[in-house]
């Protein structure tokens, strides 16, 4: 798999680079001033790979960062190291259709991070997890509706008791009432009295009859009552259950946060330590606090899962499900629903197929003079040298256990032996001399610190030397240039020993700064010769380390605001450069003078001036796709003003030149003064000398109007002025222009073939031209 | 009852005022159009069957004559009525401008340059939500001395008749404006007439219209036989004959898009 493109945000002055495109062929070159921000996206696509986030990562407004790569992919690739079963139906059937991939790492907070997946594949994910999401809006919704129901039940119920109470009270009354009414029968003795009293008793005990039948009712609805909220009440048991489970998740979220904090100042303090306890204390603290977050997550994540299991389960039961049903049922959903990849899921399983993301930078990657076995038995990647040290064990075979003999003898003995066959050639990557014979030898002893470090007494390190015919020095004794090259190489012989499958990517912060300008082309060379086997993404300012006629691989990086160093980072892709300010862009003005030089060199005859170097691409560009056979040495001049100059260079060096002018006004005025003052009016002299192509403003009008369009600016929109006109109106650069023009020249993408009748006929007539002028 | 007259009144000045002005626009939009006098004198045995569907026309023609060249076009702008007129007056001036400029007089690099200008004017970039109006044209120019004529077609085809043999040649397949895929420099076809040669451009009003007795298109394999058919009688003849067939093919259905054809014979 190989690295595509990629898409970082909120990280260090990054806000959003939206997504840029990788070079095809492996080698992606960031350029831009310093503080720019392009070490900030190497370490954000390590961070992407690792995962591991330092506190100054962050933005101001401590947003956190999401990084996205894209990478191809081919199905086949994944199939085999993937559980096929527990990819969705969805999934299955887009997945192998894919020709891209994209993951992205989002983090949590500063110390978690995960990976999901992006892009077309994630979609289905969001789709699903929005139907999730509704399914479990709908069920608390319904949850909701509950507690609102049982509220209603209960004061339902407590209206019936009360009606219940009160009527029973009333018959508790009249049949007190007729008690009274039938002792007074008994104690009055006249007639009237008595029937008086006796329809008294009656009419009571009528009411009392009523007011029974009456309170059986209300008994009976209070019972219903009762057992409606019953009901309620059961259900509510598992939701209860439910706001208890998600206290417990708050609660161990806080504790979680609290760890989390607790370990974050401890790694804060971890540099701070001098003495080996403290380290060795602050070790034992962060890995307390380690477990202990390793162990709440656990626990929260259990815990959820219990959480959604109820509430699945009351999905269950609204639906008319017992209780005592429901549960198992959830459990079962649940499972189901876990059966197939999460987004998360699937990501970690293709992470497992990416390439792995190297970070090349001085502080790890440098041979040290020394390292703690320690460090190495430990992995402590922060030491100084940490990872150069693992390189040079890699390519000598060796690992920690090597250094376990119980005798130091035999020990000091094998050492001495393997010194004896480790010679580095340089050869298998360098064409750059590095010592005698391009041969150098690293050395390594393994010593063990005396009472000058009180600390460490006793304890065992490693030692390294680096060692030509001539001397035997530490590495920090050898040139800055020398100790990067040998690092580097280090790291690349290690590389390739590497046995494992994965496509390695090497992220190199400016590589070979200290390094001549012929030994920073040899890099550039080294980049080249490797590619196939390891993508690279590199920084740099120098213009040896671009290759002029590859300008796609140029990402340009710079502040939104220029010289406002809290303004955001900006990335410009190869076909935008021109958005790019000229500081930014200057590694590219520079090389294209730098290389022109090199490879253009003047003869004694068919020297042809032309105004730029914009104009000397499009010549070259244009003898390509006509194929034509004359031998022709174009000369760019910087301007058509210091076109002359360069005549009078050519002059006092007796060699033969031929000036070519296009018919815009500057180089119509150069002409017509050359005519008066280097031919003296003489026009047939000057015309042998001078071509005006009076009809073509500039070399790119040579073209059609469609041809222009399509080949060189690649726009779609009417043009309506001549081309170059076109290019200044819209402020292209001309030489950026030109110079990709001629790449995809020179690469086959534009041929003469390709062209319409209009661009082949100016281009025929301008070449018959060109060709009567040259010997 | 009052307030229902006064809106009727409203309706029948606003149509009034509307019509007022779609006439005077067509008076302009034939006041860009090739006058009868010039075509006269510079085409000299030719017809011309315009027929537009509304007041103006989408539809257009064109004639000029450039230092030894006769170009000669027909033009066919999406849309009709009011739309259509409006592209195609700037079509007319768009090929007033390509011609006054300097440069070889060839019908593929006037269409290419045209197309620059449509697309230009229309802000068109081959965005997916931008304008997509462009005109379809059928172009020649003539060169009486050599009797070479040459000819660029966009999407718009041109009928050749000699001895009663017709000869189509093809168009390139894309319009002057943005095209659904990059656009391409168009064609220059080139051929060598003899007198009494007659050709044909059109747009695709006749052949597109719907008539006859199952109210289908005309079709273009019927236009092609109709045009051999006639071909051997005067210009003016061969007018009238075109118009009186499409107005009974069409019959009481309504006129589909504007009608052109320009059919001209070389002596």
């Amino acid at each position: 798999m190989q690295l595509v493109a990629f898409r970082i945000q909120n990280f260090r002055s990054i806000v959003d680079t939206g997504w840029h495109q990788l070079a095809h062929d492996n080698i992606t070159s960031l350029i831009g001033q310093n503080e720019s921000g392009k070490t900030s996206i190497l370490e954000a696509l390590k961070a992407f790979h690792d995962g591991q986030l330092i506190e100054d990562m962050l933005r101001s407004d401590l947003s956190l960062p999401e990084v996205a790569c894209r990478f191809n992919f081919q199905y086949v690739e994944l199939e085999a190291r993937i559980d096929k079963r527990r990819i969705s139906p969805e999934i299955r059937k887009l997945i192998p259709t894919v020709d891209t991939i994209s993951i992205k790492r989002r983090w949590e907070n500063d110390i978690d991070s995960h990976m999901v997946m992006a892009g077309e594949l994630q979609e289905i994910f969001d789709e699903s997890e929005e139907q999730n999401r509704q399914r479990e809006q709908k069920i608390q919704e319904n949850l909701e509706q509950l507690k609102r129901n049982i509220e209603t039940a209960g004061n339902e119920l407590q209206q019936a008791t009360d009606e219940v109470d009160w009527t029973r009270e009333k018959v508790e009354s009249i049949k007190l009432r007729i008690n009274e009414l039938k002792r007074k029968i008994r104690k009055f003795t006249t007639r009237k009295n008595k029937e008086t009293l006796k329809t008294e008793l009656t009419e009571e005990e009528v009411l009392l009859d009523k007011l029974k039948q009456t309170l059986k009712k209300k008994i009976v609805k209070q019972e219903e009552k009762r057992d409606i909220l019953d009901a309620l009440d059961e259900k509510h048991r598992v939701s209860s259950r439910m706001e208890k489970i998600e206290e417990q998740i708050n609660q161990k979220k806080e504790a979680l946060a609290q760890a989390q904090a607790q370990l974050k100042q401890i790694l804060q303090l971890s540099g701070m330590y001098t003495t080996e306890k403290e380290k060795r204390a602050a070790e034992i603290q962060e890995e307390i606090h380690r477990t202990d977050t390793e162990s709440l997550k656990g626990e929260i994540a259990a815990l959820q899962h219990d959480y959604h299991t109820h509430l699945l389960a009351m999905e269950f039961i609204f639906e008319g499900m017992s209780i005592d049903s429901a549960i198992p049922a959830a459990e079962k959903e649940l499972k189901s629903l876990n059966k197939f990849y999460s987004s998360k899921e699937l990501a970690e399983e293709i992470f497992k197929i990416l390439p792995d993301f190297e970070l090349f930078e001085d502080f790890s990657s440098l041979l040290p003079n020394r390292i703690d076995l320690e460090d190495i038995v430990r992995a402590n990647k922060g030491a100084e040298g940490y990872k150069a040290a693992i390189n040079f064990l890699t390519i000598t075979g060796l690992d920690y256990s090597f250094f376990q003999q119980p005798s130091n003898r035999i020990l000091k003995q094998k050492i001495e032996n393997l010194n004896g066959e480790l010679t580095l050639n340089f050869q298998d990557f360098w064409r750059q001399n590095v010592g005698k014979n391009n041969k150098i030898k690293v050395n390594f002893e393994l010593s063990y610190y005396d009472h000058t470090h009180p600390e460490k007494s006793g304890k065992p390190y490693i030692e390294f030397w680096i060692k030509d015919e001539q001397e035997r020095l530490y590495p920090k004794q050898r040139s800055r240039g020398v100790r990067w090259f040998l690092s580097f190489f280090l790291e690349l012989k290690a590389t390739a020993m590497d046995r494992s499958q994965q496509n390695k990517l090497l992220l190199i912060d400016e590589p070979g700064v200290s390094l001549h300008a012929r030994a920073q082309e040899d890099v550039l060379k080294v980049f080249d010769d490797i590619r196939e086997r390891i993508q690279i993404i590199y920084t740099t300012h120098s213009p040896h380390l671009i290759d002029v006629n590859k300008l796609y691989r140029i990402l340009a990086v710079q502040r939104a605001i220029a010289d406002d160093m809290n303004s955001e980072t900006l990335v410009f892709s190869a076909r935008s450069l021109k958005s790019a300010t000229a500081d930014t862009l200057s590694p590219i003005y520079a090389t294209m003078g730098a290389q022109l030089s090199q490879q253009e060199i003047i003869k004694s005859s068919n020297n042809v001036i032309v105004k730029d170097l914009a104009t000397y691409y499009f010549l070259k560009a244009v003898t390509a796709i006509t194929g034509f056979k004359k031998a022709c040495y174009f000369l760019p001049a910087s301007g058509a003003e210091s076109i002359p100059m360069m005549v009078n260079i050519l002059i006092g060096w007796g060699i033969d030149y031929i000036i070519l002018n296009f018919g815009n006004s500057e180089e119509r005025t150069v002409y017509e003064k050359m005519i008066q003052e280097h031919y003296d009016n003489k026009i047939d002299l000057a015309k042998q000398k001078m071509v005006l192509l009076d009809e073509y403003p500039d070399t790119e009008d040579l073209f059609s109007t469609i041809d222009f369009k399509k080949y060189v600016v690649k726009v779609r929109e009417g043009i309506t002025v001549k081309n170059s006109d076109y290019l200044k109106d819209n402020n292209y650069s001309r030489a950026l222009i030109a110079s990709g023009f001629l790449q995809e020249v020179n690469d086959g993408q534009v041929s003469y073939k390709k062209l319409d009748e209009e661009s082949r006929e100016n281009l025929d007539q301008f070449v018959a031209q060109l060709a009567s002028m040259l010997k | 009852m009052k307030e229902s007259k006064l809106n009727r009144e409203t309706l029948l000045f606003q149509r009034r005022e509307l019509m007022a002005s779609l006439k005077y626009a067509s008076f302009i939009q034939r006041a860009v159009l090739p006058d009868k006098r010039y075509l006269d004198n510079t085409l000299r045995d030719y017809f011309i069957l315009h027929k537009p569907r509304d007041i103006v026309s989408g539809d257009f023609y064109y004639c000029m004559r450039k230092e030894e060249s006769i170009i000669v076009a027909a033009g066919d702008c999406t849309g009709h009525g009011v739309p259509g007129a409006l592209m195609s007056i700037m079509g007319i001036s768009f090929l007033n401008e390509v011609l006054s400029s300097r440069g070889p007089v060839m019908p593929s690099r006037i269409l290419n340059l045209l197309r620059e200008r449509v697309m230009k004017a229309l802000h068109q970039r081959g965005y997916e939500l931008e304008n997509k109006d462009a005109m379809d044209m059928a172009l020649c120019v003539f060169h009486p001395r050599t009797r070479e004529l040459q000819y660029a077609g966009a999407n718009n085809p041109l009928y050749h008749i000699r001895n009663k043999v017709l000869t189509e040649i093809k168009p390139d397949f894309m319009p002057v404006g943005i095209n659904a895929i990059e656009e391409d420099s168009f064609t220059n076809h080139s051929m060598q007439l003899k007198p009494g040669d007659t050709v044909y451009i059109f747009s695709d009003g006749y052949p597109d219209q719907f008539g006859g007795p199952d109210d289908k298109k005309f079709k273009y394999g019927p236009f092609k036989e109709l045009l051999i058919n006639i071909s051997d009688r005067s210009m003016e003849e061969q007018q009238k004959e075109m118009d009186r067939v499409i107005t009974k093919w069409k019959g009481n259905l309504p006129q589909v898009d504007d009608i052109l054809i320009f059919g001209i014979r070389f002596v």
